[in-house]
This record gives structure tokens, sequence and C-alpha cells, in this order.
């Protein structure tokens, strides 16, 4: 409480230097938002609560404070107040983010405090949430506040810490090389038996020329032993070492990155009980042609079933947690688990921190690539097309991964997996010269695994069933401006999976306890319609009505639909 | 790992002094794959131009406040001490700042910040931080027939109609007590419009309703229309911290109005539904739809008022019937007596039930509306004002103002009763020491000795039960107020003196006047308020007050609660005081108030004491 006012002290200070004397060294940016959703179950179910609303106004100031041209010193105050909590109850005052990045005798970049950071898919990467394959405007917009709120920009993760990076420059062979190395807490407790757990690391970036780089990259999770009772000697370290490359000759390029993954433990009684080395690699040729309207890429992965980079393979998801938006439903009044709904509007189940183990996920989203590039088990191909008209009427992109466990997993054959994904953008308006614009959005995903077992299996006690499950996830969406300003956004989501699949229930170790048979035959569907009427480009109103229809064929009593309408008006200054 | 990490540090060391800063934001590159996803961020703000159109002003008001409760009830109170404080009560900032941006020229958003120190010593580190009203979003939308404008927020103000949604415009007041939201004024500025205008500056919040949630107003519509529509809560719709479930209370309502110069015709609609906490519980709430008018006839006149009906569900498994109402006011500027004459008629049935509206509703329960939250609590056949209007009542008030060689003089007469009689209790106001009472207790439902008293906002009221063994007909009213104004000059220098007083009866046969016999009425209740303000010069005013409240029961009809005797209530209040202007935009108010109250028929119930403050206000 104390540390709020203090800084809401210090912002206030601030507004009022701005206000008074217009501080060129103090600047404003931030955002403002305000919503009502209204949530309600279909009226055929009548033993769950059926009905929900809520709402909020915030406000976002961002500081932007330079005090000379080397430092930049950046905090965000949230103002929140929540509909129904009157006269100040419900209104909270939080500091979203404070940092500080300038350049220290012209060479030395640094950055402390809240601070965005991602190395390679291998190392450091945010792997984009499900199901977001070229989704609606009417959707994306949505999303894009979820990754908001939860500070995922792009492939970043917000980490609390410091980094230092400085170039070096050479006459002869290598033109210059980058480097970098950072330092983030990870986790703090104060319980006397957990130790403080950083993450640390660094890369080396070797320019030969312009088209040519080679970069040496690591990275640590790790226990800090000493900041507990000498009594508990737990310790965890997960270390992953990748070297990385990109060459281009002419339009075509190579590109690949190598490394490998480690995993200590040692338990309280000071026993080394884990020791768990993985490895991996990727190699790919690219080409750009049709003067860079069509980029072609190949590539091989093999990534080890033991290699674990908990910077790449911690998911933005948590599956796990528990739904808000009218958590019971259907015939038989069960707790449901997280929906294409709430992948879009459901603040809580995001996750902000590095996970030190395997986070679980939804196979029915993606059993393919789970936890992106870097999901363990996984060997094979990956191409991938990307085709942009030359007057921007249209764009399409495909890329297709086949792939194979490298090793069986409960079983001695492996499984195959296919990923498709495809999508597509229309611009009519630029097609027809329209003044208003009109475009429509397109995108598919299948995933499928497959494992067939041996005939001595189905014949007998069937210990281990088939694998066969796929999915099939389209998005639909169209944007049309009917009136200046004034945006219709319709889209649709659907998803429509079925068949077996094991998914292995871990240690937090990433050791598998057991392989847990889910079957699955049902479908999702999220439809959306709205009304937006832009402002700007930055400001927004929205008026939305999605409905969502969760069918499960196994057991029509976990069926259950969902509609929503909201009202949100978004401002970014 | 600890090797890997000692050669990478070492092997750079050497490489320092040839160092550059690297191009990138961190210095990442992507050499080793296509990148696809993630090319439009929302929500960085680097690099981005700062807000210019921004701005913050506000209000500092510390008090020094003291109260010194010598004599309380039968004294097992705990409130009977002294106290020494920085608040006179309620939630109020020391510090408020309100924060308003303007993005572009049709969007903007706003908020206000609470910052208050209960000064209770170095250490305590109680300081209190928060929103007053919160965060509000405005946007407007402009086109050739229409132009829209909207909040988004709250809390917010509005108003739809007096049945519909709004607020009680009583302007019968002490200019003596200061309020938190006066902003600055010269030194006896506001006894001037007092005197002057009949009424004092009033805020924003003044005749409106407040809520959260949004409110749309679209104007500027062919044929002369112009529309508002509401989608928010109110305090009834859960309480008020009803966000903590998602229960979906929610009010929602609107108007149409067709304008034709200064008069319009509008038809307006408010609904309030709240539910039970039982799983998809039961809809409770209210229903309004009204008619109402502003019309100008024969230059001089004009009658402005509002037609409607409503149905109050108290339980969705209960039937409900519709219940009618009706406000009239005609108004004769100058034609029928050379100044203005208002004859006001109205008439509301008890199940016209809103307790979002310009009027005290109606409750025929006894507990709380339940909706609410716990503190609306039924106030019986309320004894109030000359216009101001109640449920389940009709009735008739008429108003004239006169100006008698500089004496502004204010007489208004009512009368009503019950429009079914279904009222076993009468309440009645303790307006003299009603600002401090609530202070003392606040918020609280049938408290004090009799469990009689109940207090909210900035006053208390009192319950007493009728003898519903006598009392088998209407209870009917009547009340007569006098309001009057005097300015002469001492010194050269402005005298102001201003007179409220009012007297109310309540019996069970219609009377145009107050029934003065007791044997003839239930409770009989009189207020009187005097007035003194002296301006010494632009920086100094000199205030002063008395006033005198006394209420009466009649034996065989009232009877205090828990048995005891019919009331014979007097109140008493000194007040002294002084308004300095210190400098630009920052006043100092000195206020001191001797305070009586006694129930000769009652044991315990009486209270005495001495309250007074110091208040320096600036505003910026």
């Amino acid at each position: 409480m104390k540390k709020i006012f203090l800084c809401i002290g210090l912002a206030i200070s601030g507004l009022l230097v701005q206000a008074q004397t217009a501080n060129p060294k103090i600047q404003f940016n931030g955002m403002a938002r305000g919503d009502m959703s209204h949530n309600w179950l279909s009226s055929d179910d009548t033993t769950n609560v059926d009905q929900s609303l809520g709402g909020a106004a915030l406000i976002d100031l961002h500081l932007d404070i330079r005090p000379s041209d080397a430092v930049r010193i950046s905090s965000t105050l949230r103002v929140k107040n929540a509909i129904g909590g009157f006269w100040g109850q419900g209104a909270t005052l939080e500091l979203r983010e404070i940092s500080i990045k300038g350049v220290a005798a012209k060479r030395i970049k640094y950055r402390f405090g809240d601070i965005d950071s991602r190395m390679t898919p291998y190392t450091l990467w945010n792997y984009d949430g499900e199901c977001a394959n070229n989704e609606a405007d009417v959707f994306r917009f949505i999303r894009e506040i979820r990754h908001q709120e939860n500070f995922n920009y792009g492939s970043y993760w917000r980490n609390q810490g410091g980094d230092l990076s400085w170039r070096l420059g050479f006459d002869k062979g290598v033109e210059s090389i980058d480097f970098t190395t950072f330092a983030m807490r990870n986790r703090s407790l104060d319980d006397g038996k957990t130790p403080d757990r950083l993450q640390a690391g660094g890369k080396m970036l070797f320019h030969f020329t312009d088209n040519a780089q080679i970069g040496f990259n690591y990275i640590n999770l790790f226990d800090l032993p000493k900041t507990v009772s000498k009594t508990y000697y737990e310790k965890y370290s997960n270390g992953v070492g990748t070297s990385d490359f990109g060459f281009f000759i002419g339009r075509i390029h190579a590109f690949g990155e190598l490394g490998f993954s480690t995993i200590n433990y040692v338990d309280t009684a000071d026993t080394k009980t884990i020791d768990t080395k993985g490895n991996f690699f990727e190699v790919g040729l690219g080409a750009d042609l049709m003067e860079s309207q069509l980029n072609v890429q190949a590539s091989f992965r093999r990534v080890n079933q033991n290699f674990f980079s908990a910077g790449a393979q911690s998911k933005r998801i948590n599956y796990t947690s528990d739904v808000n938006v009218l958590p019971v439903v259907g015939t038989n009044s069960y707790n449901r688990t997280i929906a294409l709904l709430d992948l879009l509007t459901d603040d809580a189940i995001y996750n902000q921190a590095i996970s030190y183990g395997l986070m679980d996920y939804e196979m029915i989203f993606n059993n393919v690539t789970p936890y992106g590039k870097a999901t363990p088990n996984r060997q094979g191909f990956d191409v991938a097309l990307t085709y942009n008209a030359i007057d921007s009427t249209f764009e399409t992109d495909v890329e297709i991964q086949l792939l194979q466990d490298v090793a069986g997993q409960g079983s001695e054959k492996k499984k195959n997996y296919l990923l498709a994904q495809w999508k597509g953008n229309v611009y009519f308006d630029k097609i027809f010269a329209w003044n208003k614009s009109v475009s429509v959005t397109a995108g598919y995903q299948f995933a499928s695994a497959s494992r067939d077992e041996d005939r001595v299996y189905k014949m007998s006690k069937e210990l281990v069933k088939p694998v066969d499950l796929h999915s099939h996830t389209i998005d639909l969406g169209a944007s049309v401006e009917v009136l200046n300003r004034v945006d219709v956004l319709v889209g649709t989501k659907m998803l429509f999976y079925k068949g077996t699949d094991y998914k292995a229930i871990l240690n937090g170790f990433n050791e598998t306890v057991k392989y847990q048979c889910e079957t699955y035959d049902g479908s999702q569907m999220l439809t959306a319609a709205g009304l937006r009427y832009r402002f700007n480009d930055n400001i927004s109103l929205t008026l939305q009505y999605d409905r969502f229809n969760l069918k499960d064929k196994n057991d029509d009593g976990n069926s259950y639909k969902i509609n929503q309408a909201f009202l949100l008006f978004n401002i970014l200054f | 790992m600890k090797k890997f990490l000692q050669v990478f540090c070492i092997s750079l060391f050497p490489l320092f002094v040839y160092a550059a800063p690297t191009d990138g934001d961190g210095g990442y590159r992507d050499t080793s794959v296509v990148h696809r996803q993630h090319k439009n961020y929302l929500g960085k703000y680097n690099g981005k131009k700062g807000i210019t159109n921004f701005g913050v002003t506000g209000n500092y008001r510390g008090m020094l406040y003291y109260r010194n409760m010598s004599d309380l009830f039968d004294g097992t109170y705990s409130e009977e001490k002294m106290l020494l404080s920085t608040n006179d009560g309620g939630r109020q900032s020391q510090l408020e700042l309100d924060v308003v941006a303007r993005p572009t020229s049709t969007t903007s958003f706003r908020t206000d910040f609470y910052l208050y120190s209960p000064m209770r010593g170095a250490g305590y580190n109680e300081n209190e931080t928060g929103l007053q009203l919160g965060v509000n979003l405005d946007g407007q939308m402009n086109y050739e027939h229409a132009k829209i404008s909207f909040r988004l927020g709250g809390l917010q103000y509005t108003r739809l109609s007096k049945l519909t949604f709004g607020a009680t415009e009583n302007e019968g007041e002490s200019l003596f007590e200061r309020n938190t939201w006066d902003n600055f004024q010269m030194a006896g500025q506001n006894y001037e419009s007092y005197y002057a205008q009949g009424t004092i500056l009033r805020d924003f919040r003044w005749g409106n309703q407040f809520c959260q949630g949004l409110v749309a107003s679209i104007y500027d519509l062919p044929w002369g229309l112009e529309t508002r529509i509401l989608y928010a809560k109110t305090p009834n719709n859960g309480g008020q911290s009803s966000y903590l479930d998602t229960i979906p209370n929610i009010s929602y309502g609107g108007f149409i109005h067709k304008k034709f110069g200064q008069n319009y015709v509008g038809v307006n609609t408010f609904n309030s539904v709240t539910y039970d906490t039982t799983i998809n519980g039961n809809a409770i709430g209210y229903n309004i739809a009204t008619v109402d008018f502003s019309l100008d006839f024969y230059r001089d006149f004009n009658i402005t008022g509002e037609f409607g009906c409503g149905r109050y569900v108290e339980d969705e498994t209960l039937n409900t019937s519709y219940g009618e109402a009706m406000d009239v006011v005609l108004l004769s500027r100058q034609k029928l007596i050379g100044s203005p004459l208002k004859l006001h008629l109205y008439r509301l049935s008890p199940s016209f039930v809103n307790l979002d509206g310009g009027f005290s509703t109606y409750l025929k329960s006894t507990a709380g509306y339940n909706g609410e939250g716990g503190s609306s609590y039924p106030v019986g056949a309320n004894m109030s004002d000359v216009d101001f209007i109640n449920g389940n009542r009709q009735g008739l008030d008429v108003r004239a103002e006169f100006n008698l060689a500089g004496l502004k003089v204010n007489l208004a007469t009512g009368f009503s009763e019950e429009v079914d009689h279904q009222s076993t209790s009468v309440s009645f106001g303790h307006r003299i020491n009603g600002i401090m009472f609530s202070r003392v207790f606040a918020y609280q439902n049938y408290m004090g000795p009799y469990s009689a008293l109940t207090t909210n906002y900035r006053s208390y009221y009192e319950n007493n039960p009728l003898n519903t063994d006598v009392i088998d007909s209407k209870i009917r009213f009547a009340v007569t107020e006098w309001n009057m104004k005097y300015k002469f000059n001492i010194g050269n220098r402005p005298f102001y003196m201003f007179y409220l007083g009012s007297y109310a009866s309540c019996q069970d046969q219609l009377s145009i006047l107050p029934v003065l016999r007791m044997e003839k009425s239930y409770m009989r209740v009189q207020y009187h308020e005097f007035e003194a303000y002296y301006k010494v010069n632009n920086k100094l005013a000199l205030d002063s007050y008395f006033g005198l409240e006394n209420m009466k029961g009649s034996y065989g009809y009232t009877k205090a609660q828990n048995g005891a005797a019919p009331v014979l209530e007097f109140g008493k209040a000194i007040g002294l005081g002084a308004d300095f202007v210190l400098a630009q935009l920052t006043n100092l108010y000195v206020r001191a108030r001797w305070f009586d109250f006694n129930d000769k028929h009652n044991e315990n119930s009486h209270y005495r004491g001495f309250e007074g403050s110091i208040e320096l206000k600036a505003n910026f």
C-alpha cells in the first residue's frame, strides 16, 4: 500500500509538472478502456447460474521520462474502477510497469526493470496462443487486448530484470559482433524453503556481412540456493545453449539452429536426482521469388524428447486455470474447461511467467506443436509459402509440418503428425477501387496425430488404443465499412475434433508419470457480429454479440451454449 | 554452467573498450527463422508522441474538525466523547485531482484521485488513496443529421425525467453548513446569489442521479428529436459493491423528446432489475414508463409535468400490478398576481415504486428494498416539505413569491393524503441538527434509544408508529412554508438575513392548512431557521445561524417505539462562523455550532454538544 501510494505520488507529481510547466522531458501516452459485457447460457440450461454481467473503466497512464538523450524511464500507472463499485469501492491504483533504459558511455545499452526480451524459438520465445490462425477482425482486436493485458507483445516475454548489449566492430573477417547479456528474476518466494530463481544468459551474434550471421546463445533458469536456509539444498537448473545462423546468397537463404539443453535438480537431501540432457537441430532453405512477392522455405528439424527450454516452451495459456465466464454448464453441471471463447475473453487464464516444467496443453487445439517449434519429441519437415500480391489486393500463406515422434510415447511405435495451416486475406476495396474498405479474412488449420497399433493389442486387451486424433480449425471473417468510420464486423471460428490420443502426464521435471487416454468427438463454434465506430486508427467503439456453442458428442450433458454481448470503448493515445 | 559463464564473461571483458551500441532495441536480432506472427503490437507506447491535451485540476481541502458530544441518549453510546479529526464525516479527500485528457477533438477520458491523510500521527501510515467518482470515457460522433455523445464508466451523473431517473431538487436549505463540493467563491458571494437569484451555485450533480455504465445521448436529430439511452448500474442494483459478484443486476431506460422551441414532449422509461442470491435468482425491481412535457402558453404560463405508470416486482413469484403517477406544475410567471405563482398537483400510486427517481418512494414492507443492499428502508408516511413528492400520495401545493420593498418572500402551502391507507408509521426529518447527527451515526437504520432513527447522507429522520387501533382511514397531511430574505447595508456593506420556516401536520381530515390542535392531529412538526451574514469586505464574511425544531405527537394516535410516549421533541442549534479569502482561489472557513436535542416525553432521547471546524480550501 505504501509503495502504491508512493508511486501514485510520483506519478501525480509528474502530472502536475507536465500540466503546469509542459516539461518536454516527460511525455504521456497510454490507453483508456471501458467495457461492459453480459454473458448468458442458452435458455434450456436451467440448472446452472445462467447469466453474468461485468465491466470496468480504466486508464493506463504511461510516463515516458527522458532526463537526457541517453536515458529513458518508463512507467505505467493503471487507474481502474469496476462497474458496480460506487464511491471508490472496487477502484484500484496499480503500478503496471516501470523500467529504465539508456546508453552508457555511448557504447553500452542497458535496460532494467520490466523489460521485454526474446532470443530464438529454442531459447527464449513467447509462442503464440492456440487457434489464432488469421482470425477475423471481430476476434483479433479482442485477442490483442488480452495480449496487452498480459504483456504479450509479439513473441517477447515480459520479465523483470536487466540486460546489457553492445557491439564490437572489426576491420577484417567479421564486420561486427553484437553481445547481449541479461538476468531476470523468475521467482521470489519468502517461505524460507524455496530459493530465488533467476533466468540469465547471453547472445553473441557475428555479422560477417549484411547477409551472413552466426549467433551463439545461452540461457539458464537456475536457483540461488543461498537465498534459503542451509537445511534446504533444493536446487534446479535448466540450461540451453544454441547456435543459429543465417546466410543469404542472392534470393536464396539458408538458416538453422542447433543446440542442447540440460535439467539438473538437487533435492533437499543434497542429492542430485535429475540429470537430463536433450538436443535439437533445425536446418532449412528459403527463397524470395517473383520480386519478393513469393517466399518459399523448407526446413527439417529434430527436437529430442528430452529437450527442454523453459524460456521457449512456456505457454501463454495456463490450461489448469479455472474459467471465469459461467464456469458451470451443461445438464451435467460440470466445470467447463478452457474453450475457444475463453482464449479470447478471459484474462485469468493467461500465463505471464516462465515455467520450469512443461505446461499442460489442450490437445484439440493443437496436439502437433503445442510448444511451438521447440515442442519436444518431434522430427520432420516444415514447408512454408507466402505470397503477397504486388498491388496488395490479396495475400496468402500456407505452411505444412510433417512430423513424427523421435521416441515412442508409451509404445514402441511413433506417432505421425500433420499440421497444415493456410490463411488468406482479400481486400475488395483495393480490387474494385472502392472508397470504403471491404476485406475478407480466412484461415484453416488441420492438426492430426496418428499411430496404429499392432493387431495383438487390438485383438486382446486393447492395452493401447490407436491414436487418431485430428482437428479442423476454420476462421472466417469480414469487415465492411458501411458508413464513414463505421464498420460491420462478422466472423466465425470453428473447431471440429474427433479421435483418441494419449497425453503424457508429467511430473515437475518433465518425466512421464503416466499416459492418459483422451477420446474426443465434438465441436466448438464461436460466431460474432459487431458494429465498430473508428474515431481514428487508435480509438474505436465496438458493440458486439458473440455466440459460442460447444457440442460434446461423447456426452451431450457436457454440451453448452454461451451468448455474450459487450460494449468496448478503446482509446490508445 | 558456472564455468561456461566465467569463460563467457572473461572473454567479453577485454572487448568492452571497443564496444559501440547495437542497432536493435535490446540487441536481439533474429537470424534463424522466418517470422510470420505478431506484426501488429497493440499497446506499445515507445516512440509515440506524448499527449498534449492533458490537464489536471482539483482542490485541496484541509480540515480540522472538533466535536464534543457531552450528552448522548442513555450515556452508553461510545460516540459520547470528544473527537478530533481531519474529516467532518463521510468520504472526503484532502487532495482531489481531476485528470482530464482529450486525445482527439471527439474523445476524452477523465478520472479523479482521492488522497486523504487522517493525520493520526507519524508512523501510523493509514493514508487513504482511491478514486472519487472513478474513470469515465467520453466519445462523440458527428453526422449531418445526428450527433451522438456517450459516456462509459462511472460514476456519472445524468437524468431522464423526475419520475424515472433523477434526483430531488429541494431548494430550501441552510447556507451555514459547508458542502464538500462547494467551489471557490469570494466572501459573501453565495449569500448574495441566494438573495438575488433565489438559489446558490450548483455543481453538475444537482438534480441528476448517479450511475455506472453507459449513457448515450443522440441529439440534433431531424424533426426536433433527441434521445438518451441508459444501461448502467445504480446502488439499487445489488448495493454499493455489486462488482464483487457477476449477478446481472442492471438498470436500463431512456427517453425520446420532441422539441419545439423551448417546449418539448417526451416519453421515458426506466427499469431496474436485480436478482436475489439464489441460483438464477428471482428477479426483483421496478418498471416505469412515463410521458413528460414542458409547454408555454399564453406567453406567461407554463405547464410542466409527467404522467406515467410503474410496477414494483417485490418477488417475481408474486402478482404485481401497475400503478399510476402524475406530477404537474402550472406556473404563472407574472399575470395572475404580478409575481410567480406555482400550482403543483401530484399523485403517485403505492405500486409506483422507483428508488432512482426524483421523489421519495413508498415501500410497503418493513424491511429494506432487497435489491439495494441494505440502506434503502421504507420511510412510512413522510411529513415532507412543500413540492417534495412521496409515493402513495396525492396532493396539491401552491407557491407564490413576492418582493416587498426588498423583502423577498416565498410562501407555500400544500396538502396531501395517502392514495391507499397502508402506512403504519409517520416519519419526519430532523433538519436542525441533521448533518451533525448523520456524522455521528453514519448510515444506520432504526437506531437510537427507541430504534426510531435512520441516518442517511447529511440528514436523519425518525419513524413514529401510528396507533393502528385508532387510525383506520387515510392519513392526510398539510404543510406551510415561509422563506424570507432581506438585505440591507451596515457600514456600506451588505447584511443578509434569511429565514426558513415550516409547519406540518398529519391527521385524518383533509385540511388545506396545518392542523394546530393536538386532538385533531396525529403529529405536528415545525422548523425555524434564522441566518444572518455580514460581508465585512471582499475577503471576509461573518456568518450566524439559529435553528429550532419541534415535533409533537398526539396521545392516542402516535407512539414512540417500544411503547414509549408520543414525542415532544425540541431541537436547537446556534452557529457562528466566518469566511476568509486567503488568496486567489483559496478560502478559509470557520464554523462553530452548539446543538441540543431533547424529547421531553421520552427518557434518554436527548443529546447535546458542540462541533467546530476550520476548513482551508484551495482550488486549482
